[in-house]
């Protein structure tokens, strides 16, 4: 338990630097205001810079202390990883595991292309006989989850691996992600010792896989053991930032906060790998018993298991060192924030737990407040943007006041120190991007900058990267502010699958940000009538709201994207060398497994092979026979355009009904709605590659 | 013009057969012919469709699909809470 020790120095060192960091920056910030903190504004006002400027502080110094960790001869030498030496953990045996990757209304040639890739990846060490894998569906449209089946057994017949490659979709998806793995825990649990998750976007080697398994062999204490997944496959503008932020930056942070939290780590819920029994011991999750937000199942599942796991007396470790395993961006910023409604919500969840949570660890406690802070902390920014508002037009507007405070003996003359206020925020700017520097000094010293086109690309690089966050920040910022306030006052929310590929249209754009960008231009008047050089000092956040559409559309475009790496900007290793694991996943999604759309519920009924398939999965409704022959008899004749999504859903689950369709398909005449599908030429199902 | 009723099973049922991985071979054509030939001659029905599709459901082993399981057998439990 050396590390738990040094686990507190390490924390108490970043808190110490923070504190006091924090503590000068708001003097200065006093020392700015006009009337030095004496009015309920400017306390408000300094208030709000403390909070705000010692979040940006906290992640300052992890990044620092991540570069110190790094520059240590093979990183950081508390790691779980550097314990055992290669030799030692190829001897150790591999112990049943669990791949799943829990699914809802993803698309399913993506997903199951990287379970192909992971698959092939595991069976090239040697090691598949341990290994089963999972795909937990919680899809609930009949055409996404046909489709996934179809998916399924065709990815079964092209890797060989009948009974290794199982399908489960829930009838009822209770309680989310966090749900869906429970299911498959109290269905299967105990025929595994570990279990690996895995997104919907996820890849990870096998050789990273099985290293994972034999060190928690090795290290019975450790409940969870989680990756820092590194981002490929980014083709857009803003993927191509995220991945390259991710790349460049992600190493320092990853590494600092692992050095701080050591066996208390948090789990991100993916790309992961479990020891089940502890887990499902320790971390079945309760429903919250408060009000609103605080209500009903937790969303946002990884950081409880993690603390619960904690808890019960298991390690949670972040192990950056360990490679191979990866992920996606969203490719635009609409779909980031799309994600993030959800996330802010799950994040604002935890502080019920962090209030009313009993005998959680300091460090878990305070991966509660980083994640909701993620997002508190934009609304924190609005007000204090608004605060500064309502000084500036006090000051410009109402005659001075000499005595602000009462029983002031003295008159107070309101100063303002306009280089003062440059140099805070020059002081903010530097905390901001000196992480950013220290990362690319860190990829020097390690002679790495090749990977990434040279030293002056991956200065230009951090250079572009900078300018896109910037311009993004104010956009995020009242994106994450709209979704704390819905949040808290229990606005609901549906729980939909991500895109992963679409770029963003005009008037999806201008649908989205019109809101925020009428707000900005009202703001930006306001500022230029009120004070001209207000109006300047706003800029940076009103010139990026007014212009979101457009920066949200361009963005997402993939041409920009290739035209930055074109020009050796933006660039990554995984752009010059690809992984292998990233390799077989681009392959395999070269060879879609879907026929897509309508076609699966025609595949469905039409194909015999995927209606033996749907026929072996669904199941016999013999209450509702009446109603679903009726509902049959209408798609034979008209089609299933026809029927709703619940009749199509309802018909499509029930074995009986769907052969009963299959056979009247073939029968019918070729004039008929399916007598033409049944003579259209045959969808390809066969394997189009060989079995690993 | 509209095509005989003969043809129009026969090559459906191939079709069928084609779909459930069976090659349309000549042996496989001179099968089915047989079969149609023999459906169309003793039946009522001036369309055979229906009742080559029903034999061919009945008689041929090669369209039944072996489907893989779908799960491995479940070993029941429960999950705590801390």
């Amino acid at each position: 338990m050396r590390w738990r020790f040094r686990a507190i120095l390490r924390r108490a060192l970043v808190a110490v630097l923070v504190i006091v960091q924090t503590g000068i920056a708001t003097y200065y910030m006093l020392a700015i205001l006009p009337y030095h903190g004496s009015t309920a504004v400017e306390k408000a006002l300094a208030g709000l810079f403390a909070l705000l400027f010692g979040w940006i502080t906290a992640a300052f110094w992890t990044a620092i202390l991540g570069f110190v960790v790094r520059r240590g001869r093979g990183g950081d030498r508390l790691s779980l990883v550097r314990r055992h030496p290669a030799e030692e953990l190829a001897t150790v045996p591999v112990g049943r595991t669990a791949v799943i990757m829990p699914i809802y209304h993803e698309p399913v040639d993506r997903a199951l292309a990287g379970l192909e890739a992971v698959y092939r990846s595991l069976a090239g060490t040697g090691e598949l006989d341990a290994f089963d894998f999972f795909i937990l569906s919680d899809s609930r449209h009949p055409l996404v989850w046909l489709s996934e089946q179809q998916a399924w057994h065709t990815l079964c017949e092209r890797l060989g691996a009948a009974g290794r490659l199982y399908y489960r979709r829930r009838v009822a998806n209770l309680h989310y992600k966090s749900g869906n793995i429970g299911d498959f825990l109290r269905r299967w649990g105990r025929d595994y010792e570990y279990m690996v998750v895995l997104d919907a976007d996820s890849l990870m080697a096998g050789a990273t896989i099985v290293e994972m398994v034999r060190l928690m062999a090795l290290e019975p204490q450790v409940g969870i053991l989680q990756t820092n997944p590194a981002i490929v496959n980014a083709r857009s503008a803003f993927a191509r930032a995220q991945q390259f932020a991710n790349r460049v930056y992600g190493p320092l942070f990853a590494s600092g906060l692992a050095a701080m939290m050591l066996g208390e780590a948090a789990y991100w819920g993916h790309n992961a790998a479990i020891r089940i029994r502890p887990f499902m011991r320790l971390c079945g999750l309760p429903q919250l018993s408060g009000f609103g937000l605080f209500s009903g199942p937790i969303l946002s599942h990884d950081f409880v298991e993690a603390a619960y796991m904690s808890r019960g007396g298991h390690e949670v470790w972040l192990e950056p060192e360990l490679g191979g395993s990866f992920e996606e961006s969203p490719p635009s910023l609409i779909d980031e924030l799309t994600r993030d409604r959800r996330w802010a919500k799950g994040n604002l969840q935890h502080l019920w737990l962090l209030v009313t949570g009993r005998r959680f660890r300091f460090a878990h406690r305070m991966t509660f407040l980083n994640g909701i802070l993620a997002y508190g902390s934009s609304l924190l920014w609005l007000a204090f943007l608004v605060l500064a508002a309502i000084e500036v037009a006090r000051f410009t507007l109402w005659p001075i006041n000499y005595f602000p405070s009462p029983h002031q003996l003295f008159p107070l003359w309101p100063e303002w120190h306009p280089e003062w206020a440059i140099r805070l925020a020059g002081s903010t700017v530097i905390v901001l991007v000196l992480p950013k520097l220290l990362a690319m000094a860190d990829l020097v010293l390690r002679r790495r900058q090749a990977r990434y086109g040279g030293s002056r690309a991956l200065l230009g690089g951090i250079g572009l990267e900078f300018l896109i966050s910037v311009l993004l920040a104010p956009i995020r910022m009242l994106a994450h502010s709209r979704y704390v306030v819905e949040s808290l006052l229990g606005v609901s929310l549906s729980w939909a699958g991500q895109n992963r590929s679409v770029e963003t249209s005009w008037p999806a754009a201008i649908r989205r940000h019109a809101p925020g960008t009428v707000v900005a231009a009202l703001w930006g008047g306001f500022a230029l009538w009120l004070k001209p050089l207000y109006f300047l000092w706003s800029l940076p956040v009103v010139a990026p709201l007014v212009l979101a559409a457009p920066i949200s559309v361009l963005l997402s475009r993939v041409d920009w994207g290739d035209a930055f790496a074109g020009r050796g900007l933006l660039v990554t290793p995984s752009d010059r060398e690809v992984p292998e694991v990233v390799e077989a996943f681009r392959r395999a999604l070269g060879s879609p497994l879907t026929a897509g759309g309508r076609r699966a519920f025609e595949r469905a009924v039409v194909d015999p092979v995927a209606n033996s398939v749907h026929v072996a999965a669904g199941r016999a409704r013999r209450a509702q026979r009446g109603r679903l022959r009726r509902l049959a008899e209408r798609c034979f004749e008209h089609g299933p355009e026809a029927l709703s999504r619940d009749e199509l859903d309802r018909l499509a689950q029930d074995a009986e009904t769907m052969s009963w369709l299959h056979r009247q398909a073939w029968r019918s005449p070729p004039a008929s709605y399916w007598g033409r599908r049944v003579d259209r030429d045959p969808v390809d199902r066969s394997p189009r590659s060989d079995p690993p | 013009m509209a095509r005989p009723a003969r043809e129009i099973a026969l090559e459906r049922a191939l079709r069928y057969l084609e779909r459930c991985g069976v090659p349309p071979g000549p042996d496989v054509r001179a099968e089915l012919e047989d079969l149609v030939a023999e459906l169309s001659a003793d039946g009522d029905d001036p369309t055979p469709l229906d009742r080559v599709m029903d034999r061919l459901w009945s008689r041929l082993e090669a369209c039944r699909v072996e489907v893989p399981p779908t799960a491995p057998p479940i070993h029941r439990t429960s999950m705590g809470q801390g």
